[in-house]
């Protein structure tokens, strides 16, 4: 059932964070172009990356004897609120950091641990997600990528696609089937992590509507994995993933990755056009949204911090946030376009421009609309 | 604390504020006297001194302590300014003032005429308060309602009034001015939230009764995704709600009025609409509980400022501020 969400603040010790990463940011990200700030999580420089970790802020929520910062959800909060609303080119470890680190965490061997996670929190490990295939896309218990048994490990066939960052990735964490037949659904599937430098895998990246590439299919053609590959148990891989899910959607992306792009509009309205009431509105009807959906967020957040799993709730907020989202670059286009005598700079008309490309995409990764609504009606009660 | 409150008042209402007793009061049915009934018992309850001071013989509550009676009034309908009275008689009570018997609302605007008439044209629940606080800017007074000339400002079972005072008998009692309307708006945002909420109860319970070719409507996958939208809205308008109270003290804060209002009225049309589109005729009619509900949604948006009003407030104030970023605003300025 979904829970009511009820208005947190975040605790001092972990607001204390803000400051120094502000601090880090405004010089690292110091005349880098507001459209190219806009990509943000989609941004890549394992450099920067790097330097993050060596501050102590990847792995954050980990345990220290892992190389973590052994911290609660709240200082991932501040910190991922901070690196997203000022645009930082995040992605290179943005997936091991949300998700992979804390599956590893939790289905790991011991083994797997400590040969993992203080990789991750050093920034050396970069994942990517092998969910999504040719024909399963939102059924993903549908997936055909098979792990047979051999001597020594498995010997891994098959096809992913959509897979973030698998070309400039150390590992994949794929979801494939291990016994039975895609007809046996939840059953029979399980979670391996792939070296992606293992022979056998090929990846191919592939462009997107703005013309960057990040995402990439990728074929495995008898790729020998160690017995060491499998997470957590054989043929737990469905309740794996799920958990996996919820990492992925309580994260605070969906607020912020337009922020960019409205703070650039906010300098424009302040600097270069006079005050009208349409616009006026429109800047503070979208600060009260950004208001709200930051106190769900938080309210997501401390549900995690109490060692929660809120599905439902973060699906909730993702969908909400992405409505937010897709409507400001709509939104601020109608805007900006009232009055060609005032012509806005190159860079706001280049960071919008990015903005609406790339957010159809927001309604897709992570789970679309669709599904994820289905899952607040079954938190609802509905189904 | 707000588990407690909360229960008492759904405890309190679900005892005193049946929806046929908001249907009776609304249609002015038994006259005062049946208003007073039902004003007598939330004041025996104690609930009407929630912020008054303690040692003026309240509970002392904070605002953000106050929040589910509001909330809960709302879920029920209530007919009378329960929460502007608290808010009045609260921060009353931290002047020598003498605190009146009676209900109190506040007036969402007000004029002056040169002969000194007082016009207010749109006062919620002023056709059922005995008081009425008005906002003059440098101060704000209680007019005591029987003294104006009041007409119904709204449709069919509006209890909200214009109001004219020719003569007004301005009490002695004076208040600081010019942040009641914001006061009035935080208070009715937790109001909305209230009957929001319990237009998503009615529609899941609904959706799960009605039988359509062959199975429940809440089987039919489009209802489903129209469900989740609605609760979307109100998981919104409740956290709305409750930035606008979230402070220790008695007052709210302008800001978080601001965002408290805007955001909980502009939930209002999806929520009504999915709210009535699920249940088909039977929302429509006067009998179905549904339509006290939708019915003030829509009057309460209207009080105090729609969306619009507060979003340019909130516009303003963030040009103002000379903030680059967004986020900063809404940090300092907005969540507290
Ligand atoms: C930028 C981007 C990055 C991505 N990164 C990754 C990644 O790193 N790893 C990964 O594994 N995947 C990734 N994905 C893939 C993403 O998870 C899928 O796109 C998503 O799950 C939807 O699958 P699909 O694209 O095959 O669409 P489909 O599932 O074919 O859906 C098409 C349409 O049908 C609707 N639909 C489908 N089923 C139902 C249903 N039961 N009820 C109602 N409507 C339904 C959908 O909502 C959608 O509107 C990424 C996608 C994008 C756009």
């Amino acid at each position: 059932m979904i829970e009511s969400l009820e208005l947190t603040s975040i605790p001092a010790e972990d607001e204390a964070l803000r400051a120094s990463v502000r601090a880090f940011l405004d010089e690292a990200l110091d005349g880098v172009p507001a459209d190219v700030r806009a990509r943000s999580w989609m941004g890549y420089d394992a450099d920067f990356s790097r330097r993050l970790a060596a501050k102590g802020w990847l792995g954050l929520t980990l345990p220290k004897e892992y190389g973590g910062g052994g911290r609660s959800s709240f200082a991932r909060f501040v910190v991922v609120e901070e690196l997203l609303s000022a645009g930082a080119p995040v992605t290179a470890h943005w997936i091991a950091d949300r998700q992979s680190g804390p599956l590893i965490h939790k289905y790991g061997s011991e083994v797997q641990k400590k040969f993992y996670l203080p990789r991750i929190c050093r920034g050396e490990a970069f994942f990517c997600i092998g969910m999504s295939e040719p024909n399963s896309g939102s059924d993903l218990a549908s997936v055909t990528t098979r792990a047979v048994r051999t001597d020594s490990g498995w010997k891994l066939n098959g096809r992913k696609i959509w897979t973030t960052n698998a070309y400039r990735s150390h590992y994949m964490i794929a979801l494939v089937r291990t016994s039975g037949e895609p007809a046996d659904r939840y059953k029979g599937l399980s979670q391996m992590i792939v070296d992606l430098s293992f022979q056998g895998v090929t990846v191919r990246p592939i462009h997107d509507i703005t013309g960057d590439a990040h995402f990439c299919e990728v074929f495995f053609d008898d790729v020998m994995l160690g017995d060491d590959a499998l997470i957590g148990a054989e043929g737990s891989g469905w309740e794996q993933v799920t958990a996996e899910l919820a990492f992925e959607r309580s994260g605070p992306e969906r607020i912020y990755s337009t922020l960019v792009l409205l703070d650039e509009w906010l300098v424009f309205l302040g600097r270069d056009m006079p005050v009208d009431d349409g616009r006026v509105a429109l800047l503070g009807r979208m600060a009260s949204q950004l208001c709200v959906l930051r106190a769900m967020a938080i309210s997501v957040t401390e549900k995690l911090a109490r060692g929660e799993s809120p599905v439902v709730e973060a699906a909730l907020v993702k969908d909400l946030g992405t409505e937010f989202e897709q409507q400001m670059p709509l939104l601020i286009a109608d805007s900006l376009g009232d009055d060609p005598d005032r012509p806005a700079p190159s860079v706001l008309l280049k960071t919008l421009a990015y903005v609406t490309q790339i957010s159809p995409s927001f309604s897709l990764r992570g789970g679309t609309r669709e599904i994820l609504r289905g899952m607040i009606a079954r938190g609802l009660g509905l189904r | 604390m707000r588990e407690i409150i909360f229960d008492a008042m759904e405890q309190l209402l679900g005892d005193c504020c049946s929806p046929n007793h908001v249907r009776r009061i609304e249609r002015g049915e038994g006259g005062p006297k049946e208003r007073a009934v039902l004003w007598r018992a939330l004041q025996e309850s104690g609930f009407t001194d929630a912020l008054v001071a303690e040692a003026r013989g309240g509970s002392g509550l904070s605002l953000s302590d106050a929040y589910p009676i509001a909330f809960v009034a709302g879920r029920h309908a209530l007919p009378l300014p329960l929460m502007q009275t608290i808010l009045v008689r609260g921060i009353m009570s931290e002047t020598n003032a003498e605190l009146p018997e009676g209900s109190i609302t506040i007036a969402g605007d007000v004029s002056v005429t040169p002969d000194g008439t007082v016009v207010s044209n749109y006062v919620p629940f002023g056709e059922v308060a005995d008081w009425v606080l008005v906002d003059f800017g440098d101060r704000a007074q209680l007019l005591p309602a029987t003294g104006a000339q009041r007409h119904i400002a709204g449709g069919y079972g509006s209890v909200n009034a214009r109001m004219r005072w020719t003569n007004p008998s301005i009490s002695g009692n004076e208040l600081p001015g010019s942040h009641w309307r914001a006061y009035g708006a935080c208070l009715i945002s937790a109001m909305l939230a209230g009957a929001m909420e319990r237009t998503l109860n009615m529609t899941l319970g609904y959706a799960n009764d009605r039988v359509q070719f062959g199975r429940p409507i809440a089987k039919l996958q489009i209802i489903q995704q129209q469900v989740s939208v609605m609760a979307e809205q109100v998981f919104a308008a409740r956290m709305a709600a409750q930035v606008g109270f979230s402070t220790a003290g008695t007052r709210p804060k302008l800001m978080a009025a601001a965002v408290a209002k805007q955001r909980t009225s502009e939930a209002v049309g999806t929520v009504s609409s999915i709210a009535h589109s699920v249940h088909g005729a039977m929302g429509f009619t006067e009998e179905y509980d549904l339509q006290l509900f939708t019915r003030r949604m829509h009057e309460w948006r209207l009080a105090y400022g729609t969306e619009v009003y507060w979003s340019k407030i909130i516009g303003r104030e963030l040009l103002a501020a000379g903030e680059s970023r967004t986020l900063d605003f809404v940090r300092q300025s907005l969540a507290g």
